[in-house]
């Protein structure tokens, strides 16, 4: 007997299903306020040299 | 590509030049901790982890007059401005050392955060173009206090009343002005901004935020769910991930989650589909044991999924002997 396979595609989510985090956005707002998305910052404290 | 000359240089640069940059980042992250250690500021952060915790502004007398007197937050507001400005007028690829975000007209700086409560700088621009009135409004799982600390601005308030509606007003934000927006019935937009726009804003979001909801302001109706909770967004996306990749070892992983009543509903169904995709005879088990349960809110929808599953693979029916 084959060992069965099933493809995630045909698995249907909940009725229930929502969007993703921050999926939806106020399309017609001026500003894009609606959602705090990651707010990342990045600098370089190290010299290169100084790094591994 | 354009490149700014002083990015160029950097590039080229040999580390005696990445180090003065360095350096001027590290002088950058002084001034934020001499902010931090000041007494007013300390302060508000203790209170701030109070709020975090559940405590009503009312119980946190510094971050209530914080967030209620508009002198008081102007000197909270400049005493860190004017020291970053400075900072960075001697640093031209300086960064002001907070997390932050920039979108057209918007920037936003966050200043100080405790688990769910955050207190930030928003600044809001003139976009110079006249806006068309929302049909729509987001209601987040997120209280929100504010006080405008300067600028001139016309915005709406949104609030679901009890029949469903939604009643909204045009408010005009001046200086001083304060608002207090409850958690998923309430919600502000910034419609047009006459003179740029600061505000301070203090919010909170509970551990496990429930959906953001998109409502048409005319009729009340839901229009679109999303999730409020980004850690259980994250934890969807990690699973499909981990599917795609054929990641057979995190079947254990995948099955807990499924079957972990603790945990997040979609999150739990993600598992759910990807151990069935990853290994179907495991998944059946999975659905079988969920089907099972009394008083989970899976036992249903893992009921139907395993009767479609097992009647559309006739092998997979064959290796579970318990009748469907």
């Amino acid at each position: 007997m084959n060992i069965p396979t099933i493809d995630v595609s045909t698995v249907p989510g909940l009725a229930s299903a929502q969007g993703l985090f921050g999926s939806i956005t106020q399309a017609s707002a001026s500003y894009d306020d609606s959602v705090v998305l990651v707010m990342v910052y990045v600098y370089d404290v190290l010299p290169p040299e100084a790094v591994g | 590509m354009k490149v700014h000359p002083a990015i160029a240089a950097l590039r080229r640069s040999p580390a005696s030049v990445r180090s003065d940059h360095a350096d001027s980042q590290i002088n950058l992250e002084h001034v934020r901790l001499e902010w931090l250690a000041t007494d007013a500021v300390r302060s508000v952060a203790d209170d701030l982890a109070l709020y975090a915790r559940g405590h009503s502004i009312g119980q946190c007398p510094a971050l209530r007059e914080l967030m209620d007197s508009h002198a008081t937050a102007s000197v909270f507001v400049d005493s860190l401005c004017q020291d970053v400005i400075r900072a960075l007028s001697e640093q031209m690829l300086g960064e002001a050392p907070f997390r932050f975000r920039v979108s057209h007209g918007l920037a936003t700086l966050q200043l100080l955060t405790f688990q769910g409560a955050t207190l930030s700088l928003a600044a809001y621009e003139p976009l110079g173009v006249g806006s068309n009135p929302s049909e729509t409004a987001l209601f987040c799982d997120r209280a929100v206090d504010e006080i405008v600390i300067a600028g001139q601005a016309k915005a709406r308030h949104h609030a679901i009343m009890a029949e469903g509606m939604v009643k909204s007003d045009t408010i005009e934000l001046r200086p001083g002005d304060t608002l207090g927006l409850r958690p998923l019935i309430e919600m502000r937009e910034i419609v047009d901004v006459e003179r740029s726009l600061v505000i301070l804003q203090l919010t909170r979001e509970p551990d496990r935020p429930r959906p953001t909801r998109e409502v048409d302001l005319q009729t009340g109706a839901i229009l679109r769910i999303a999730s409020g909770d980004k850690s259980a967004s994250q934890s969807v996306m990690a699973l499909s991930v981990l599917g795609a990749l054929k990641s057979y070892g995190a079947l254990d992983v995948m099955e807990r989650t499924a079957l972990n009543a603790e945990e997040n509903l979609e999150v739990r169904w993600e598992a759910v589909r990807q151990t069935l995709g990853l290994g179907a005879v495991r998944g059946v088990a999975v659905l079988q044991s969920l089907a099972k349960r009394a008083d989970d809110p899976l036992r249903q929808p893992a009921a139907n999924l395993l009767n479609q599953v097992l009647t559309a693979q006739p092998d997979l029916s064959r290796l579970f002997k318990e009748p469907m």
